[in-house]
């Protein structure tokens, strides 16, 4: 399986004008990966995914770019073979269980209605046996007898789990994970974790993992993808962006959270104001308003990607004119600042 | 008087909150909680969903009437307030709510609002009152303009800020920050952060911080209480608890925050808890955690641990534990 999304841009017009959510996104993912996509709200992750999935309406949004997988395009696909792959070739599990669920049909037809949707002459006993044997393997214990009952006798972390089930029963080569713990306690939160990392071994998926918590990702991530007002603005191996961050903005989201070995008193660092308004999104950089080390040039004009460091083949870059030749020396100069984002100031 | 020589400003003793069904049976939310906070000192509310902590936070501040045990401020329990005592205490103790955006009335101004604990109290009338809501506003980061405005105008962070000035402008002594951040995003909770630790430090406020967001909570406060199913199972300085904690709950719950470090997270061992939290209607005897616990014993599925002090400062409720 491979999937890669080139120059993906989605706007949705409104009352209030056109919404730019997502300028010219390029990711890959590849055979048995995982990537995990990181930001904040409103950050054009989310919608990302569910133009993957083709879950968003065009017209009234407006779509350019391509999405292939295996080498198929996607976007362009009549509607009869999108239902083909979505649901058996590609999964997704949604951030709230408690609204992704149909309250008023028993879990396990919910299940079973993926399987019989893509195979109609599935017999009944077989799909409920293989529902049975998945909400096992999502870690409901009793699987035969919960799969009578309904979602609200379920707890969070057991309504996430059967989701999960019916994001897996088809044995998708792809799962979209968006959220998926938001909603749910810490404990819980590292079952479904553990969960999710075990079924992508076990069955050799591919994972996208859309999350605003760096921590969730660390422990899973082969690759991330950092995005910030619609755009990816960092992306490489795991390591390279949790070690040595290239954007100004993952640096300070990985500041901004205390970590649980910091000494009391460390100071927390705070990015000021918010991300800019994608009604009228800036002509440059998009964090040039709240970046500690924006330079001129970051107004006027949108940066491409520089390359940080390349690992065992896989690059580590970023969209941001500090790697750029006259932006190197600008750089150095704040990271020997101790990367604290008291840096130089603004840089004119 | 802890340790320090600070006296408690507020302080809750075997402090029960229950409600009663409609089916029959009886929800212990908070089924003896004891603790207290010092004068200008900060005491972090940890556990997961549905454990009682907004529960316990609402009942500090008079919100519920206690089932049992009392609530003590500034010396005094809350119950037996005489009126007056009781409107000043409705004045000293301010609450900040989690949620920035049902927390406020929508067809209210934002200097309404803001004004409105200061007309129940008559603390300024006219000009003043004018003056110091703008001087509220500036405190918190917000402009003057923004006065004349309504809440759905601005961002949740921004929210957020007007509601810390809301229960800021009857200048309180107390106040209990429920999930004060969660509902924000993470550059937006540091700025927030930041927000109140300045103003504890400006106004010497006492702060409950609930939270099930642990590593904020070290970060934040000095000492942490960590709740499971209506009661407190440990209690320390937010180093010890951390560092060395006690109760096999607590441990399991710090080993579960999700580290942001590769290489860190990858050399760590969880402990995972099996199953979800019981429900607190008619909990069954015993220590709450041990249908969960992984070194539970026979005793502690039939005797209610006692709370004991098992360093200096450093208390939990747990049978295992020194065995």
């Amino acid at each position: 399986m491979s999937l890669s999304v080139r120059n993906l841009e989605v706007s949705f017009r409104t009352y209030g004008g056109s919404v730019s959510a997502v300028r010219g996104v390029n990711i890959d993912v590849g055979e048995g990966e995982c990537l995990a996509v990181v930001g904040e709200s409103g950050c054009g992750k989310s919608v990302t995914a569910q133009t993957i999935m083709r879950l968003i309406p065009s017209p009234p949004a407006e779509i350019r770019g391509s999405v292939t997988m295996d080498g198929t395009e996607l976007l362009t696909l009549p509607e009869k073979r999108m239902k083909e792959i979505r649901g058996a070739k590609i999964g997704m599990i949604f951030q709230d269980p408690m609204t992704s669920l149909d309250p008023t049909m028993q879990i396990g037809k919910q299940i079973t209605e993926a399987l019989t949707a893509h195979d109609r002459g599935m017999r009944r006993g077989d799909a409920a046996d293989r529902a049975i044997e998945v909400l096992g393997m999502a870690g409901i214990p009793n699987p035969e007898k919960q799969f009578r009952r309904y979602a609200y006798e379920f707890s969070g972390g057991m309504r996430q789990r059967v989701v999960i089930a019916m994001a897996i029963i088809c044995r998708p080569r792809l799962l979209i994970a968006d959220e998926p713990t938001t909603a749910l306690d810490v404990t819980t939160q590292a079952q479904i974790l553990d969960l999710i990392r075990d079924l992508k071994t076990k069955l050799g998926t591919s994972v996208v993992i859309i999350t605003h918590d760096m921590g969730v990702v660390a422990n899973m991530a082969d690759r991330i993808a950092v995005f910030y007002a619609g755009q990816v603005v960092e992306e490489g191996r795991a390591e390279d962006v949790f070690q040595n961050p290239s954007h100004p903005y993952t640096a300070a989201l990985l500041l901004s959270r205390p970590s649980l070995d910091w000494d009391r008193g460390q100071k927390l660092a705070s990015v000021p104001g918010t991300p800019p308004d994608l009604f009228a999104p800036p002509a440059g950089c998009g964090f040039f308003d709240r970046c500690p080390a924006a330079m001129e040039v970051c107004r006027e004009s949108l940066p491409e990607f520089f390359e940080a460091e390349n690992r065992g083949g896989v690059s580590h870059r970023s969209l941001c004119w500090l790697h750029h030749q006259f932006g190197k020396a600008e750089l150095a100069r704040w990271i020997s600042g101790g990367r604290g984002l008291e840096g130089p100031g603004r840089l004119r | 008087m802890d340790a320090r020589g600070v006296s408690p400003a507020v302080e809750a003793r075997d402090l029960k909150v229950h409600f009663s069904l409609l089916g029959g049976g009886l929800l212990k939310a908070v089924d003896g909680v004891s603790f207290e906070i010092g004068a200008g000192r900060t005491l972090g509310l940890v556990g997961e969903s549905g454990c009682g902590k907004s529960t316990t936070g609402r009942a500090l501040l008079g919100m519920y009437e206690p089932t049992g045990g009392e609530v003590r401020f500034e010396g005094k329990d809350i119950a037996k307030m005489s009126g007056l005592e009781k409107t000043r205490f409705t004045r000293y103790g301010q609450m900040i709510f989690q949620d920035p955006y049902s927390s406020l009335n929508p067809r209210m101004t934002v200097a309404d609002i803001v004004g409105e604990g200061i007309d129940i109290h008559r603390i300024y009338r006219g000009r003043e009152r004018m003056d110091r809501i703008h001087e509220l506003l500036s405190m918190v980061g917000l402009e003057r303009s923004h006065g004349d405005r309504f809440p759905h105008e601005f961002s949740g962070g921004q929210r957020q800020r007007i509601g810390i000035a809301r229960a800021l402008a009857v200048e309180p002594s107390f106040v209990v920050c429920d999930e004060p951040i969660s509902a924000l995003d993470v550059s937006i909770q540091s700025q927030i952060v930041n927000l109140l630790m300045d103003l504890q430090g400006r106004l010497s406020l006492t702060y409950l911080f609930i939270s099930h967001d642990l590593s904020m909570v070290k970060y934040i406060c000095e000492r942490v209480a960590v709740m499971y199913l209506g009661v407190i199972v440990e209690l320390a300085a937010s180093d010890q608890l951390y560092r060395n904690p006690r109760h096999p709950y607590t441990r399991a719950l710090l080993s579960a925050i999700p580290v942001a470090d590769p290489v860190k997270e990858r050399a760590r061992t969880r402990v995972v808890l099996e199953g979800d939290v019981p429900s607190p209607i008619d909990p069954p005897p015993g220590c709450r955690f041990a249908g969960r616990c992984p070194v539970a014993s026979a005793r502690c599925a039939q005797t209610t641990p006692e709370w004991r002090e098992i360093d200096s400062g450093h208390f939990t409720a747990c049978w295992r534990e020194g065995e």
